[in-house]
This record gives structure tokens, sequence and C-alpha cells, in this order.
């Protein structure tokens, strides 16, 4: 849904879902996810349905992830760092994917 | 001026267990008047236990209608779910509180034992068991003991509900079955006269044949007019509530439980502070402090909300139901534990306020005890 | 400690929370006069959403974004001037009337304390229920901007934009700029401006350089050839797990419009968070829709050591927020007696003169955008509390069942308890009551909010650094 406006000079490896993704130095978590092309972030706990981030100002928590093993993060108020490792919370039938 | 044959002043859980009662007696018109302060309401301090277990230590007349009110518990609660169509997240799976160290322990065998003897003075069986480390953690397999744990007690007939689901049912079957609810009306003065009672809120006046004062903490305004003072002080309770985690504390502990939802509440503190709903950062580190004790795993779970909430507690601490002096018409209900007492609220209590004749189970929870 | 008066005696001056346009401003001129500031703040670098991370944006990107986003350069810089004690990334989730601060930073969380108390927690944009808003895809203005300021991210589907206010159509020029594919934007504005707002006009036409500004952005998007629907009610989205498609009524016309992407912005309100929480009193203001604490000229709210600055305050948009930054600032070195009341009032002079200068035309644009929220076009199934998935059918039938204040309602149903704690739900409960109730905004109240005011793990409360 994302694309970079212009080329990166910077960038950073996060491991997302398990595999490495080079993402641009200094961005949000959400935007560094939403960068690689992912659309959403997280599915309901209640209903299942898929979330993405809405306000991506620390408002809306819908932009939860797991963050170096930290669940429900809010994403976009985290800095992506080198190395980090980060899950989006899908879950189905009340069990983590 | 509007009219209704009993009017209950309190729609919160002992209001509105006591006017679906009423309804389902088939008493007449019944109005429920309800003040409407959402974040005052005691109900948002339960913690949603239905149980007997330590109840009534100093009052045998209380221990027995507590416990008797849990056995009701079991048709009550089904019941109230098919009437309101509301799922309650109720059972009657036990309940447990773990022991952090050898004083607790010995302090929780004392009374007991005592609540056994009382029982069995008074023809019942009072269901508990001391356990040990292993034993309380079988109870408990999911979760992780934390290694101070040198034991527990639990009770397997008592049981958990959510307090807030369970009002919400409570006032919808209330409705549903005839009963009508006033929300947002403040009961000023009742004026009492030979054979009807006035109510006089801040919008409207009523007149009806009976009432029933079950107003908590607003309780003691309304009566103070007419010279009774009721033996009511506030204790806050605060409680911090969770993210919600996928099931794993199967029964309700008296310092943790997860809820229906998946949320784990907590809550320990009991305070004087008057009728400040507020919380301190002190309390909640040590609530946090002690949760992470017995459950080491909770230190990942987050923190999400947290309350204050005023509990009504009266000076020996079980309730009070009478008539108030020279007006055998006016009801008074008043008292903590509405949750767990629900089942009788509705039952045994509005047959008593019909029929005038007051039963002897409850003869001793008056308020000749306080001499007033 | 405390003093007599029950003021803290420890810790800083004044502590700053928000280090957007007011709280830098505030800062910048505490800091100026002498005094002891702490800026707390929850994101990693100065600026606040306006002029979120300006001090390392690409120049193609603030190319795009424009004077209104670059004006925060020269107050960022003195800032990192100045240097005032920072603490940047620390999530405040409690905050006493008596000065002290509860907050988490790098997974550790402290308590702080001031004298005084600058909230300068700005604006955030108001949450409007419609079906479909939970869709992956549907994202607020507000975040697709914050996208492009801070991951240079730009969309690279089909977009619908919707909603009202100035800040819509900005985003969408942005967009326009950048080449995004931008298929319709639908205003709930109606075409012919509403009497009310038009009495405002001549006092606003004394900033016609404003008043031009919002002219050529309208020229622009007629000039992209965009579909621009104006007055359109029954905002709906539709897709299977993401945004397929955007629908509205516009008279009895349908609008149906094929997007990937659906930016929404209903105007902003005061985010009042922190005042809710500390106690500050509130006031109710008819035509923006939205709650804000009560304050005196110089932003002292109800709490006499508690100072509400910038769009927190009320919503007056980035440069007079810096503005009463500044006058907050003088009205505490008053109270600190660094400088005495002919000072402090003859210091603010100029600043009140610019401030009104700029707020001309500020009347007419809250009124021409007046929110317009057709509560009663939402359908039963639509989610209104986003957390717990609380539908308007299940708050419509608890407050048909009696319960009629919004606290009720969330300790009934449980809206307002997950995650984001009402911050999304709280304010559209309160207007679906006042809605089926006919009880005014004012008589009907608002959530309680209570700590923490961010969530935080069980492992941080329970070691949390009190001061000694």
């Amino acid at each position: 849904m994302f694309s970079s406006y212009e080329t990166t000079k910077q960038t950073v490896t996060i491991i997302l879902d398990g595999k490495p993704q080079r993402v641009p130095a200094g961005v949000s978590v959400a935007a560094a996810v939403l960068g690689t092309g992912k659309t959403h972030t997280r599915t309901s706990l209640i209903s299942g349905e898929p979330r993405a981030p809405f306000c991506m100002m620390g408002v809306c928590y819908e932009c939860l992830l797991e963050i170096d093993s930290r669940k429900d993060q809010q994403s976009c108020q985290v800095q992506v760092k080198e190395g980090m490792i980060i899950n989006r919370q899908i879950r189905t039938n009340g069990e983590e994917k | 001026m509007k009219h209704a044959d009993i009017i209950v002043i309190g729609g919160g859980a002992t209001g509105a267990a006591c006017a679906l009662g009423l309804v389902r007696e088939k008493a007449g018109t019944v109005l429920m008047l309800d003040k409407t302060f959402g974040i005052y309401r005691p109900s948002r301090a339960n913690f949603g236990l239905t149980g007997y277990l330590l109840k009534g230590l100093n009052d045998a007349v209380y221990a027995k209608w507590a416990f008797k009110a849990i056995q009701e518990w079991a048709e009550f609660g089904p019941q109230l779910e098919q009437d309101s169509g509301i799922s309650l997240d109720f059972a009657l799976n036990g309940v447990g509180e773990p022991f952090l160290c050898e004083e607790e322990k010995a302090v929780r065998v004392q009374q007991t034992q005592q609540l056994k003897e009382m029982a069995e003075v008074n023809g019942y069986k009072y269901n508990c068991e001391i356990l040990d480390r292993y034993e309380f953690s079988q109870l408990i397999p999911k979760m992780e003991l934390g290694e101070k744990v040198i034991g527990g007690m639990f009770s397997s007939d008592n049981g958990h509900v959510n307090p807030l689901f369970m009002l919400r049912a409570m006032r919808k079957t209330y409705i549903n079955e005839g009963g009508i609810f006033i929300a947002g009306e403040s009961v000023m003065e009742i004026i009492p006269g030979q054979s009807h009672t006035i109510i006089k809120t801040n919008i409207e006046s009523y007149v009806c044949s009976k009432v029933v004062v079950a107003a908590g903490h607003g309780s003691t305004r309304l009566l103070n007019h007419l010279g009774v003072k009721l033996p009511l002080f506030p204790l806050r309770g605060q409680l911090m509530v969770t993210n919600r985690q996928p099931p794993m504390l199967p029964i309700p502990l008296f310092l943790v439980r997860q809820t229906g939802e998946g949320t784990f509440m907590i809550g320990v503190s009991i305070e004087q502070a008057g009728h400040d709903i507020g919380t301190t950062v002190e309390a909640m580190n040590s609530q946090a402090k002690k949760a992470i004790e017995l459950f080491p795993i909770m230190a990942e779970f987050n923190w999400v909300r947290s309350w204050g909430a005023i509990r009504v507690i009266t000076q020996d601490d079980s309730p009070v139901y009478d008539t108030i002096p020279g007006h055998d018409n006016i009801f008074v209900l008043v008292g903590h534990s509405a949750v767990s007492l629900a089942s009788l609220h509705s039952s045994i209590i509005p047959k008593w306020i019909i029929s005038g004749r007051k039963p002897k189970e409850i003869e001793n929870l008056g308020l000749r005890r306080f001499h007033v | 400690m405390k003093d007599a008066f029950g003021i803290t005696t420890i810790g800083f001056d004044v502590a700053v929370i928000g280090a957007g346009p007011a709280g830098i401003s505030c800062a910048n001129s505490l800091a100026d006069m002498g005094l002891e500031v702490v800026v707390l703040d929850e994101q990693p670098n100065p600026g606040g959403q306006i002029y979120k991370n300006i001090e390392h944006v690409s120049s193609a990107c603030l190319n795009i974004l424009g004077d209104d986003y670059s004006a925060g350069q020269p107050l960022i810089k003195k800032f990192r001037h100045r240097n005032p004690t920072y603490y940047p990334g620390a999530s405040v989730w409690q905050v006493n009337s008596d000065g002290h601060i509860f907050y988490s930073k790098d997974g550790i969380s402290k308590e702080e304390a001031a004298k005084f108390i600058v909230v300068a927690t700005g604006a955030m944009e108001r949450p409007v229920p419609f079906p479909g808003w939970t869709l992956p895809g549907v994202m607020s203005a507000g975040g697709a901007n914050n996208l492009i300021k801070n991951g240079g991210l730009v969309p690279n589907g089909r977009v619908a934009l919707a909603g009202s206010g100035p800040l819509l159509l900005l985003e969408a020029v942005h967009l326009i700029d950048m080449g995004v594919d931008i298929k319709a934007i639908l205003e709930t504005t109606p075409a012919i401006p509403n009497i009310s707002s038009l009495i405002h006009l001549p006092q606003a036409l004394g900033r016609m350089d404003l008043l031009k500004k919002g002219i050529s952005m309208l020229q622009k998007i007629k000039k992209a050839g965009i579909p621009h629907y104006k007055g359109i009610r029954k905002l709906s989205v539709k897709g299977n797990d993401r945004v397929e498609s955007v629908h509205a009524l516009k008279g009895d016309d349908s609008i149906n419009v094929d997007a990937d992407m659906l930016f929404v912005h209903f105007g902003v309100v005061p985010n009042t968070s922190i005042y809710r929480q500390i106690g500050c009193e509130h006031e109710w203001n008819d035509i923006q829709r939205y709650w804000y604490p009560q304050s005196d000229k110089w932003g002292r709210t109800s709490l006499s050591n508690v100072f509400a600055a910038g769009d927190g305050q009320f919503v007056h948009g980035a440069v007079p927020a810096a503005l009463k930054g500044e006058l907050t600032a003088l009205a505490i070195a008053a109270d600190m007696k660094m400088i005495d009341k002919d000072e402090r009032d003859k210091q603010a002079k100029s600043i009140e003169n610019q401030l009104q200068n700029e707020l001309k035309p500020r009347s007419f644009i809250d009124a021409l955008y007046a929110p317009i929220l057709n509560l009663l076009d939402v359908p039963k199934e639509t989610l209104i509390c986003r957390c717990e998935c609380i539908t308007m059918g299940q708050i419509l039938d608890v407050i048909d069942e009696g319960c009629v204040d919004p606290n009720e309602v969330k300790a009934l149903l449980r809206p307002g308890m997950g995650p984001c704690q009402g911050k999304m739900c709280g304010s559209i409960i309160s207007e679906i009551i006042s809605m089926r109730t006919g009880k005014k905004i004012k008589e009907v109240g608002s959530l309680n909010i209570r700590p923490p005011l961010k969530n935080i793990p069980l492992s941080e409360i329970a070691e949390i650094k009190f001061l000694a």
C-alpha cells in the first residue's frame, strides 16, 4: 500500500515475522512494517478481523506489535533499531500463529 | 404526581436485584429510581466473586445467609442468563487464596476452623480445604507459582460472575418483566404519610405504598431526614487490570482473577479515603509486586487501567435489612457483597417486602443491633 | 516534599509535557528567563505532530510539506541551542495535581516532580465511525501525513479522501504533489457554506493571505481533475480484508469509488487525556463539538499550578500554539517572581497582538467546517469501540435500558476498556447518548480518564523508581 518517495540512504535490518527486511533508519516500527508492503499489523483478539495502524500518533492502539519479545507495543511510537525482532500479532481461534 | 405500588431507590446491584424480585413476584407497579453516577457505583469495586469464603467471621447469622446465597446462585445465575440473554461469565467452580508466608496461613487455618465449627452448629457444611504448595499448584496447572507461595486454601463451591454484566442483566430482565426504570433522577426527599409515601426527586414527585431504600451510601442522607442514622462508612478499593491474555487461570483467587475476556484483575487494597475514587501509584506498585510474587509471568502483562471505588461497609460487616422505626412501609437494604447476595436480594427479600413478614433467618440483620 | 500549600518543593521549576510548537516555545521562553525546565515527550525527536521529524526529513519531503512545515525549524533549532533537560521517548502515564509525574522511558518507569506543569499535548483527529472504518487501508489523513514526515512513505495505490476540514484538503494537495493517484475527495461539508459561518467572514478577511492559501488549495485540487464531492452522507467502505471500494450518498445519488486506501479527517480536537486525569475542569464548545480545559488567557487551568498550552488548550493551529506557549511561560515566570507583573503584561502585549492577528480567520473556519456527525446514519452493526468490538446497536440497547452516563455504558458493555482506554470511542459514546436521549452533551458528560495514560508492563510499575 505504501512505498518510499525516494531512495533512502541509511537502512537497518529488522526481522519481521521471521524474515530479515531492510528498512529506512530512523522511522517508526509501524511505518517500517507498512513500508514492507504488509497491509495489516494484527488481528482483533475479539473478532479476528485484520487491523492496521490508523492514527500513527499514539492514540488508537491499532498498531500493536510484538517487538523484541514484548507483546502489545505501540509500534508507531517506537523507532526501528538494527536487529529488532518484530512479529505481527496475528491470531486464529484465540491461539497465536 | 406519578403513582407506583413500590418504589426502589437505587439501581445498583442491591436495588436492581430487589426490584427484579418484586416484578417476578408480581408486586404491582414497581419503579426503580437511579441517580446514575457511573464512576461512584460500588459494583465497579467488586471483584466478581460469588462466594461465602471467610464471610461472617463475627456473625453466625450472616455466615449462614452468605452460604445460602451461594447455594441459591446455582439456580439464580443460569436463570438470569436465560431471561436476559446476557452471558454473565458465571461459574461455581471454586475460589482460592494463596499463602505467601506461614503467618498468613496460620490466620486462615484458624478462621477456617472457626467458620467450620459455626456451620456445624447451624446445620450446614462450610467447604474449604487448606492445601500445600503442590496441591495448590494443581489447581492452576497453566501458571507457575512464585517461589514464596507455600500453599493456599480452596473452596470448590464458591464461584465468580462479571458483576457489571450481572447488573445489566438484572436491570434488563426487570424492564422486560414490566418494571419501570428511571435513570438520571436523584431522590431529594422521602416524605412518609399514613398510607402513602411521597418521593421527591430533582425532577418529579412520586407517590407509592412502599419504599425500598437501596441507595448505598446515598441511603445515609435519605434516612437522616427520617431520624435514622445508618452505621455505614466508605472503604476504598483500588483495582488494576491488564491486557487480554490466553486463558490460564481457571479459578479466581482473592488477589487476582482472570476474567472471561482474558484480562487479569488485581485488587487487594482496602483503605479509608472518604469518597475519593482516585488511585495512588503506591497502591499500584504494591499490588503489581504482589501479583508478580504470586505468578512471575504476570510481570510481562501490560497494565491497562486502574480505578478506585467505594465500598459500602457496615460497622460489623454484615448487611442491614429492616424497616425504619415508625414506618413499616419504608424498607432499607444496605451493605457490601451485593453481588454474592444478589440471589437472595431477588428472592427472600422481595417476598418479605411484599408480605411485611420478616423471615426469621434475617431477624438479627436489622438496625437494632447498632442501637440506633 | 511539599510546602504548606501542598506544592512540591523538589524537582524542577516547570515540567512541560509535549514537545510540539507550544511545549517547545514555552520551554524556550522559560529557559530564557532562567527557570529549570524539564521537557517530557513521547516521540524520539522534538516537533510534535505538526513538525514531526523536522530535523531529519529529506529535502524532497520538506519541499512537498511546504512553508507551514519548515516554519518549525527555527523553533527546534532554538530548543536545541537552549538545551533544557529533555526526555524524548518518555510516555507520561500519570500526573498528580501536586506536581508529581510518572512516566515510562526505555522500559523503565520513573517519578519526576515540578512546581508547575505545562500540559502541551496538542490535538488529535476526531474519531468518527462509519461502516468499514476498521478495515486495513482506512487511515486518518494525519496518519498518512505522518508517514510522509517520518517514513518518507507515499501511498502507491488508488486513494480516496473523505471527511471535512482544511487539513483534509491540505493532505490532498500534498498527495497530488507527490503524484499519488487520488480517485475522489468526499467532503461532508456542504457545498453552500452554512449561514452561521458567514458572520465570521468579515473578520477572516483581515487575513487574506491565509484565505488565499485555502483558495489556492481548492484550485490545485480542481486543476488535478479529481472528482470532489461536497455535502456527502453515509460514508462507508467495503472490502474483504482491506479497502476495495468507498461509498457515499450525495442527495439521492450514490457515489461509488474503487480504491485501495481511504484517508479520513473530521477535524481536530484537543487531546484532553492528561487534563482529565489530573482533574482539570472542562468546558464544551458547541460549534466544533469538543471538550477543552477551562483556562484563562495564560492557559492557567482550574488547578493553579497546571497550565494548558497549544492546541490542547483550544484548537488554534501551530503558529498560535507557539504563541500561547510563550504566554504561559510569562505567567509562570511571574508566579516564580522571575519577572514582575508589569513586565509580564508588557511582554504579553505584543504576543497577544500577534495571536489576535493569527486567529482572525479561525471563527470562520471553525463554523465553516463545523462537524456534521450524522450518527443517526451509522448502522447498528458498525463498530464504535474498535478495541473491544462494541457496535452501535449494542450501545443503543444499553442506553434504551436506562443507561444515560458514558461511564455506566462503559461499565456495563466494555466500550473504552481496551488498550486505547476510550481515546477513540469516548467522545462518540457521549454523542450517541446525547442523540438518543435528547440530553445536551454537557449533561451527558464524558468518560472518566484514569491512570495509566499509557499501557505499561506490570514489571515496570512493580519496579518503578520513586523520587527519594
